[in-house]
């Protein structure tokens, strides 16, 4: 009995110590992706695209503040026309 | 002989129960992992549901600003009562106003943009109230200050101003002194206010 006891102590120690192998290997990981600028580039459609969508109704629309005007259709200048498509309907 | 058959029963249950505090163990550190994305979805849901809001927010100023009033003082007035009505104080958890807007409420900014000329055939549309805020998105919960995104946005909403009545008994003075001086005695400017 003491022997089976044992036993399963040694599979708890090696459970910790693979544990800590993954949490290291993940830890690793997700300072790789920081370093490495992956997250930065997943942050920008929220950060730069959504901001400016929000703010003029178009990704690349720029106001004077963000070196526009661009693409501002209210704009008295011309080179601000833009065109607003629909995408095609498929029937 | 039957002894050692309940005891090794005993120990086989014993180690099922230590496979199921295994598994919980598994279970818990990838539910944390499930609740982190699950949460930085809901909040980033959130957000863009509070966004939406405060674009109805600042297009409802900017029709309150736009309607005439005794003054343009009055018009500003009406228009910051409104914008405080809406957002003013509201989803603290969700958004942090951006404290450099000149506003009375914290994050707007009522009156002309960048655009804005006197010239009401150039850029007289460029007036009208403007709400910036940050959003934080974490995508940790146990995320620390600067970790996360900041979402900077800001919601505009311009509209042409209605000459307030002030402004306008100041035009019909203007326009009745140059008939007086052109000489013109059969045309009469009247007041006419709509009702």
């Amino acid at each position: 009995m003491d022997k089976i006891r044992q036993v399963s102590g040694q599979a708890i120690t090696e459970y910790i110590l693979l544990l800590a192998i993954l949490v290291s290997i993940f830890t690793t990981f997700v300072g790789g992706l920081v370093n490495s600028g992956a997250i930065d580039s997943l942050k920008k459609p929220l950060e730069k695209d959504f901001k400016y969508t929000y703010q003029y109704g178009h990704p690349e629309a720029r106001g004077q503040n963000d070196g526009g005007p661009k693409f501002i259709p209210q704009h008295h200048d011309p080179q601000n026309f833009r065109i607003f498509i629909n995408p095609p309907i498929n029937q | 002989m039957l002894c050692l058959k309940v005891e090794q029963k005993s120990e086989v249950r014993k180690q099922k129960k230590n496979r199921a505090g295994q598994a919980l163990m598994e279970f818990v550190l990838g539910l944390m992992i499930v609740i982190s994305f699950f949460f930085f979805f809901l909040k980033m849901s959130a957000t863009f549901v509070v966004g939406n809001f405060i674009h109805y927010a600042t297009f409802m100023s900017a029709r309150a600003y736009m309607s005439s009033a005794k003054t343009q003082g009055d018009q500003q007035t009406n228009a910051e009562k409104v914008l405080q009505q809406m957002v003013g104080g509201r989803w603290k958890a969700l958004i942090k106003p951006d404290s450099a807007a000149a506003g009375s409420v914290p994050g707007g900014f009522i009156g002309a943009g960048s655009y804005a000329q006197d010239d009401p055939s150039l850029d007289n549309w460029n007036q009208g109230a403007t709400f910036a805020y940050t959003s934080k998105l974490s995508i940790y919960p146990w995320s620390k200050e600067g970790q996360g995104i900041d979402l900077k946005l800001t919601s505009e909403s311009w509209m042409p101003r209605e000459q307030s009545e002030g402004e306008t008994k100041d035009t019909m003075s203007k326009i009745t002194a140059q008939l007086a001086q052109a000489g013109v005695s059969n045309v009469q400017v009247e007041w006419d206010n709509g009702y």
